[in-house]
Order: C-alpha cells, then sequence, then structure tokens
C-alpha cells in the first residue's frame, strides 16, 4: 500500500520500532510490538517472505544465543533442575524469548531500510540534515554488507562446485574453508565498494553542492500519517513498560 | 562423458520489492547437449544467457521441467556432484576465485577430490605454465587482471576435468593470445570426448571455431548446426 | 585547447614496484577518437583512471608526470571537479548501479548537476530512445544482465554531454544490435565535439568502430601509435 513511501517516513518507523524493541520489558507489549512490526511491514508493502528467509538463516545463530540466555539467566522459578540444581529458570526462559523478539523486529527493520536506494537515503539523511560524511559512510556501510554477502555466495558456489561439500563436511573444516574464502571476498566487496564511490564522484554527487530532483521526495498525507502514529505508539508503549 | 539434456524447462526470476514484475526466462526448454562438440550460445543481451549457464551447473533449479547429466536428475545431486561433470568460468571471474595465491587456487578442487597436497601442488604448477600464468604466480589473485582472471578460473575448473566446460563471456575480455591459448584448451578437451559449451553475444564466434550454434531468442531456443 | 593532454605519464600502484604505465605521451583534441588497445593486464584501466583523475587523486601509488584535463592539472580537479568534463564508462557496470530504476540511474548525473527537472526528463527518454532501451524502463537496474547493466552505465555516463567519454572495455558486453546503437550515439557526440577515449584489448576482430580514430597500442606500461595496414 505504501511501499513507495517516502524514505523519511521509513526511517521513522524503523527508529521507533528498534527503540521500543530495546526497550521493552512486559511480554505482553513485546507481543504487541511484534505485531506492530509486523504491520509496519504490511504497510510497507514488504512481503514478508522475505525477512522470514532473514530469520531462517540467522536461526542456528540465534538458537545458540538463547540456550547461553536459558542457561546463563538465573531469576524466577526454577522449571528443570538436576540433581538438585536449578538449570532451566522462568527469568532464563523470559530473556531467551525477549532477545529472539528484538531479534526479530531490528531484522525486519533492516529489511525496511534496505529497501530505501542507495542516494533516496542519503538525500533524507541529507534532508534530516545529518552530515554528509556520517550519512555517506552509513549508506556505504548498509551497501557493503550485500556486496560481501554476494561475493561470498559465489565464491561457496564455486568451492562446491570444485569438490568442496559444505553440506557434509565437519565443522571445523567448514569454518576453515569459510574463513579462506571470507579474506578475497572482503577484498573484492571492498574494491567493489571504493569502485562505487569513484563512479559516484565522477558522475557530479557532491552533496555540498545545489542539486535538483527530477521525481521529488514527497511527503505525502500516508507519510504524514506515519509520524503521529509512530509518537502514539512509542507513548502507549512506554505508559505499558513502565 | 555424459551428455546434457534440458526436459521442457520453465524458469522465471521473481520479482523483487523494487522491480514487481516476475520475469519470465524459459518456457517449455527441450535441448540436449552432446560431449565430443562444441556450442556456441549467443543471443541479444538480457535473453537469457547466464541463466541457462545456472541452470547447467545447478545454481539456480527450473521451475518446471528437469535437466538430466546422463541419466541423472540435477534436482537430486549436490553441487559438489555437479561440479564432477560440469566446470564453470563465470561472467566474472573475480567473483569465483576463493585463494590468494594463483597455485593455492588451482590446487584448491585437486585436493578437495582427494588428491595429495604435494601431487596438488604440482598439478597446478603445471597447469601455471599450460596458461602462462607464471609471471603472476605471486600476485594476490585479486589484483590480477580480468584476462588473467579468466585464465586461471579456467586453469582451476580444467585441472578437475569435467566432462564439460563452460564459459559464460569469457573470451569477450580476453586479448589475441591468451584466447587462442584458451580455445587450444578447449579444443583439447573436446579431442578427448568432453564437450564445450561457449556463451558469446557474438554470432562470429560460432562460425569462427565451426561449432554448433545455440540462438536463444528471448523465450524460444533454436539450434543451428 | 586540447581535452586531454598526459606527457611523461609514469605510475606504479603502492605496494609494487612494476610501472603499470612507463612513461605515456597523449594528448586528445576536441572531436577527436582515440582507441587504445593491448593485452589484458597492459595497463589500460589504469590509463582511463588517470585520464578521469581518480588516479593520482584517489588511488594510492607512485605517481609522476603531467596529466592535464581541459587545461587543468587532474591532481587539483579531482573527480568532483573532473566530473564537469568527464563522463566515464567503468569495466564494472555494477559500479554505477545504485538506483531503484532504470530512468532514475541515467537521471542521477544530471540531478547531481542541478538540470531542471523538465530538462533531465527529456534527456533521460532521448538517450533510452537512441541506445533502444525502451524495454528497460522501469526495471532494477541490479536485476538486469550484464549486457543491459553495460549498456544503463553507457547511458548515465553520456547523458550530461561531456566534453570527453572515457570507455575502459565498456562495448565489449553488448550484442551486435546495441554495440550498433552505442557507436551511432558515440559518433555523434565526437562530431558534437566530444573527445572520445575507448580502451579495447585486441584480437577480437570486432573492434575498428571508428575508422577515423587514431590507434594506440598500450604494452608494458608504453604507448605506441599502431601502423595502419
Amino acid at each position: 500500500m505504501w511501499s513507495d513511501m517516502d524514505p523519511r517516513s521509513k526511517i521513522f518507523a524503523t527508529l521507533c520500532l528498534t527503540s521500543m524493541a530495546l526497550l521493552v520489558r512486559m511480554p505482553l507489549a513485546a507481543l504487541l510490538l511484534a505485531a506492530l512490526t509486523a504491520a509496519a511491514l504490511i504497510a510497507f508493502g514488504i512481503d514478508p517472505k522475505g525477512p522470514l528467509k532473514t530469520l531462517i538463516r540467522l536461526a542456528p545463530a540465534m538458537l545458540v544465543v538463547a540456550v547461553l540466555q536459558v542457561l546463563l539467566v538465573r531469576s524466577g522459578r526454577t522449571v528443570l533442575s538436576a540433581f538438585g540444581i536449578g538449570i532451566v529458570t522462568t527469568g532464563g526462559l523470559g530473556a531467551a524469548a525477549f532477545m529472539v523478539v528484538r531479534v526479530g523486529i531490528i531484522a525486519a527493520c533492516g529489511y525496511i531500510l534496505s529497501g530505501i536506494g542507495f542516494a533516496d537515503f542519503l538525500l533524507a539523511m541529507k534532508s534530516m540534515k545529518v552530515p554528509y560524511e556520517i550519512a555517506f559512510m552509513a549508506a556505504m556501510g548498509a551497501k557493503f554488507l550485500p556486496l560481501l554477502a554476494e561475493e561470498m555466495t559465489d565464491s561457496l558456489t564455486s568451492a562446491e562446485l570444485r569438490g568442496a561439500d559444505i553440506k557434509r563436511m565437519g565443522i571445523i573444516r567448514r569454518l576453515r574453508l569459510y574463513s579462506e574464502v571470507l579474506m578475497p571476498a572482503t577484498f573484492t566487496a571492498l574494491s567493489r565498494a571504493e569502485g562505487i564511490s569513484w563512479a559516484l564522484e565522477l558522475r557530479g554527487f557532491n552533496p555540498g553542492a545545489g542539486r535538483t530532483y527530477w521525481r521529488k521526495l514527497e511527503m505525502r498525507m500516508s507519510d504524514w500519517m506515519a509520524f503521529p502514529l509512530g509518537i502514539i505508539a512509542f507513548a502507549a508503549f512506554l505508559l505499558a513498560n513502565y | 562423458m555424459r551428455a546434457v539434456s534440458f526436459e521442457s524447462v520453465g524458469f522465471s526470476y521473481p520479482g523483487s520489492r523494487q522491480d514487481k514484475s516476475s520475469k519470465q526466462v524459459f518456457e517449455g526448454l527441450t535441448l540436449t547437449l552432446v560431449p565430443g562438440k562444441v556450442y556456441v550460445m549467443s543471443g541479444p543481451n538480457g535473453c537469457g544467457k547466464s541463466t541457462f549457464a545456472k541452470l547447467m551447473t545447478g545454481m539456480l533449479k527450473p521451475d518446471s521441467g528437469r535437466i538430466l547429466i546422463g541419466e541423472n536428475d540435477m534436482v537430486w545431486m549436490g553441487l559438489s556432484d555437479i561440479g564432477k561433470h560440469v566446470g564453470l568460468v563465470m561472467q566474472n571471474p573475480s567473483r569465483q576465485l576463493i585463494m590468494q595465491k594463483p597455485v593455492d587456487e588451482i590446487a584448491f578442487g585437486l585436493i578437495h577430490r582427494g588428491m595429495q597436497k604435494d601431487e596438488a601442488a604440482n598439478v597446478a604448477k603445471a597447469a601455471l605454465r599450460d596458461y602462462k600464468l607464471t609471471e603472476i604466480a605471486d600476485t594476490p589473485t585479486q589484483k590480477l587482471s580480468k584476462g588473467e582472471q579468466v585464465r586461471l578460473a579456467m586453469a582451476s575448473v580444467a585441472v578437475l576435468e569435467p566432462d564439460w566446460l563452460l564459459l559464460d563471456e569469457s573470451l569477450s575480455c580476453l586479448d589475441g593470445a591468451s584466447r587462442s591459448k584458451v580455445l587450444d584448451k578447449v579444443a583439447r578437451l573436446v579431442r578427448h570426448g568432453g564437450g564445450a559449451l561457449i556463451i558469446s553475444h557474438s554470432k562470429d564466434l560460432a562460425y569462427e571455431l565451426g561449432a554448433i550454434r545455440i540462438l536463444i531468442e528471448r523465450g524460444g531456443v533454436s539450434v543451428v548446426v | 585547447m586540447s581535452v586531454l593532454v598526459l606527457s611523461g605519464i609514469k605510475f606504479a600502484y603502492s605496494g609494487s614496484n612494476r610501472k603499470v604505465l612507463d612513461g605515456v605521451d597523449l594528448s586528445i583534441e576536441k572531436g577527436e577518437a582515440v582507441l587504445i588497445s593491448g593485452p589484458s593486464g597492459g595497463g589500460k584501466t589504469t590509463l582511463c583512471l588517470v585520464a578521469a583523475t581518480i588516479i593520482p587523486t584517489r588511488v594510492q601509488g607512485d605517481f609522476s608526470g603531467m596529466a592535464e584535463l581541459m587545461g587543468q592539472g587532474t591532481r587539483k580537479l579531482g573527480p568532483s571537479g573532473a566530473s564537469e568534463y568527464v563522463g566515464y564508462v567503468m569495466q564494472e557496470p555494477e559500479f554505477s548501479m545504485i538506483m531503484p530504476t532504470v530512468e532514475d540511474e541515467i537521471a542521477f548525473g544530471l540531478e547531481n548537476r542541478g538540470r531542471e527537472p523538465a530538462e533531465v526528463a527529456v534527456a533521460v527518454e532521448g538517450v533510452m530512445t537512441r541506445l533502444g532501451m525502451e524495454g528497460l524502463a522501469g526495471r532494477d537496474p541490479r536485476r538486469l544482465s550484464s549486457g543491459e547493466k553495460q549498456l544503463v552505465a553507457m547511458a548515465s555516463a553520456v547523458v550530461h554531454k561531456p566534453q570527453l567519454v572515457i570507455l575502459d572495455e565498456a562495448l565489449s558486453g553488448l550484442d551486435d544490435d546495441k554495440r550498433a546503437l552505442a557507436l551511432a550515439e558515440l559518433d555523434a557526440m565526437r562530431q558534437g565535439g566530444a573527445a572520445l577515449l575507448i580502451a579495447e584489448h585486441a584480437g577480437t576482430g570486432r573492434q575498428a568502430p571508428f575508422l577515423s580514430a587514431r590507434r594506440y597500442v598500450l604494452q608494458d606500461g608504453r604507448l605506441a601509435e599502431e601502423v595502419s595496414g
């Protein structure tokens, strides 16, 4: 519905959502927040399949952290104990659940942000008076990770085609292969990022200078609505939590 | 040496967030590539040549139909099995190079296919000489020129002796000397019963090599002998 | 006034002793096309980077010699200053794929240079028609095939009518029809007074795009005029 919304509303919405995700304390509020994030995804016209895939890819790492949380946080009632020592507590389970919700929300926000084009992002930052150097670094950083991911995927594919059976490989050998591939992939991704910055400059991208916009960044009704909606949600959230 | 058959293969790229329309590339594509021959695939920009290469190496899976290597359906084969039969030189060779040193790059596949390290290093050194790459033996792979990267990628794949060699636009960035070097290697592979598929936007290449020409128009494929 | 003057250019990338350029002299006048061929790794890309002021301003290394673009020293000019005069189609077209649609991509350089929106729209439509790119309208540039990307990169680099167009292996991925359109566009620009610096590797039998071009071979860092015949 609002997939072509102004980048500024998207940035604002993700700012609200991520800060709420970091501050959330009550289980009910966390659930509501998850629902709100889902609503934001739909409102911005993002197919939830994409973020879900990202989550699935992050699942092993999240599982490890969740297990650690469960084992290390000991508060509340003991749920499971062995040899008289409490192993799993309600506090631990709660901490793990909160962590999963937080990571989920932050991943979804990353998805909303990555939908904003490189130049749109810079323009939005500029119009919000963010210093250019910081905006450019942030935009290049956001661009660099996908570049690196692309390089890694191709390198690993070529490794597999040459007999490295990653799926059946032991964890040690697999980690060694990843570390071998990471260096050249990082180098290539960096040199591509460098090439992109040259190309940008040679095409006159110089934020100090006057610039026109052949398509205007227009704040429409739906965009203006994102701001009060975000503020109301945030206020309600604070009231519910504290 | 096994044939590769496409049996009424359909493939489309799904739409993305910015570019909503999904893009149908192939529909009912049926084609058999017989070993012992050189094929040159040409067609206009954006007709699906690279997509064909990705399907043939299992990097993409067809939406419908099936792709067979010999009698085996590729869907059930892992990339490392497919790689025994099909060796790919990517359009952008820097993406497929994974090691720092050229020698290690060539040895990588040999070692993963079970060769002892010393022996693999010897084979790799011989391949460097063979592909006239000894001069750059100490240059990090990512700093090589594109033409050198193509030759290195080709050497790393060719030492594994796949049934098929697939060159995706690899010739267009080679100068005369390295180009004929690469074509020599292709001819040698074919003499030994293997097959080669060279993807090129240039129509003339097929005549030059006396190869079988595969012409892809948008959505359809024709084979010209 | 010459568009580009290079004299006694020497360059070695930092960390390497090899002189990629070893005493290159070249000047290009208005309305002139220069074709540089030579083996891969022979220094063609480096020469293009020097002409575009990226070397010495953005790349570390050992640079000496005199380089002037439109009568101004390239070291002082830098890429931002050079962007007034130069359209650079890089070997990797992906370096200039940053906007969400093909039209926005082509418009980007004009917007940066402060052109009026109406003028931008006309220029974008014009170059897309001349290069036969109507079918690419609305597409996401990053999802195009590599030949199509080259075409978008070329359109983006020439849409502001630069005085010097630099093409680094930039036509190699185009099919015959698109290549003909691209060459026609370049030749029209040349006749309008633009200078062209074209780097293409030798030996494909597909060059000779400009019969009027001065031809050079760049090998081992040195430039030699090719004897026609």
